[in-house]
């Protein structure tokens, strides 16, 4: 499964953040370390302010 | 002065009729709105409307509109909305989660010293529609549906697990010993309840029929485990605790969902007929 890498600077800048209504980013760590998003939080995003998460890169989930 | 049996006040509109105010407060109009009104109906005339706390329809597709409680359509967490964060997927049918998908009820367990909060008179249901059959991405290949969303690990009191289409495991408020578990089970959809009537009654039902054993060990009350403010726990959908590793947030299809007092077993059938009745009205029933 795909999922958003995010660094630890991006992670902060996202948690507790609506990125549409209602709903807020949740970014986890995966079982090597790197924070991530879900492709489900990209694709819903309607908050202009987080579009550049759309430019990020998408890994596996480990 | 005319004292009306409800009121509520939600985004400054109210109502004396719990089902006009919630359709208001989550956008419902047309034929879902009907739906929702006939559920509120049914309820009340069989008497059970007063015994539940929280019942979440999901109804409108969107988040907004899946998160108010019926029972108390507020705008606030005090009235148990849900409040969602992480990955979701929102339709008519009902809410997906994800692999960190974490909605919470705001309800606490722990928060006041009652016989429902201590989890010995409340029953639990989930009308789950999606059927894995060999769920991935999980510890040991499990989905969950129910959880406390503060602990770090599998140790919460009270969560659901389902493992393939064979073993259902439904904690309630209770020690590991305490859970009922189903095996041999032929698929993962349907209404499921969870109910305790006692210290030492715990049945487990699917579609209105018990399933599993009755669980007659004690939960192990009283103690402080249980007590506020010791255990601060609120209970959450689609996870069934909050490691920040995703291992025990999940991804079933979940289109309705109660939280309540301890239910009789006819009280459980008719829930079912009840909330069968409403999703076939709008074709989302399995």
């Amino acid at each position: 499964m795909k999922v958003i890498r995010l660094t630890e600077e991006q992670k902060d800048l996202l948690v507790g953040k609506e990125y549409t209504d209602d709903v807020t980013f949740n970014p986890i760590l995966d079982g090597t370390g790197n924070w991530f998003i879900t492709t489900l939080e990209r694709d819903n995003l309607t908050k202009d302010e987080f579009n550049w998460i759309k430019d990020l890169e998408e890994i596996d989930l480990i | 002065m005319i004292i009306q049996p409800y009121s509520y006040q939600s985004n400054n509109i109210q109502s004396s009729d719990p089902a006009t105010a919630f359709n208001t407060a989550a956008g419902i109009t047309g034929s879902t709105a009907t739906a929702i009104t006939q559920l509120v109906s049914d309820l009340k005339t069989n008497g059970l409307w007063d015994k539940l706390i929280i019942i979440y329809p999901f109804v409108g597709g969107t988040a907004t509109s899946t998160k108010f409680n019926l029972k108390n359509p507020q705008n606030t967490n005090d009235a148990f909305r849900l409040t969602y964060s992480g990955g979701f997927s929102y339709s008519v049918s009902g809410v997906t989660g994800s692999s960190n998908a974490l909605a919470n009820t705001n309800y606490n367990l722990g928060f006041q010293n009652t016989l429902f909060q201590q989890g010995i008179n409340m029953s639990i249901g989930a009308y789950r529609i999606d059927q894995k059959l060999t769920p991935t991405g999980q510890p040991t290949n499990r989905l969950y549906i129910w959880g406390d969303i503060t602990n770090v690990n599998s140790t919460s009191y009270s969560y659901w697990t389902f493992t393939g289409t064979t073993n259902h495991n439904f904690e309630n408020g209770l020690t590991s010993s305490g859970a009922v578990n189903v095996t041999g089970q032929t698929g993962t959809t349907g209404y499921f309840v969870s109910n305790r009537i006692s210290t030492t009654s715990h049945k487990a039902f699917k579609n209105g029929v018990q399933f599993g054993n009755t669980n007659s060990s004690s939960n192990g009350y009283p103690g402080t485990f249980y007590t506020w403010p010791s255990r601060n726990n609120p209970m959450g959908l689609f996870v069934a605790a909050n490691d920040g590793l995703g291992n025990y947030n999940s991804d079933p299809t979940i289109n309705f969902f109660h939280l309540g007092y301890g239910l009789t077993d006819t009280d459980v059938a008719n829930l079912y007929t009840i909330v069968q009745t409403f999703n076939t009205t709008l074709g989302r029933n399995v």
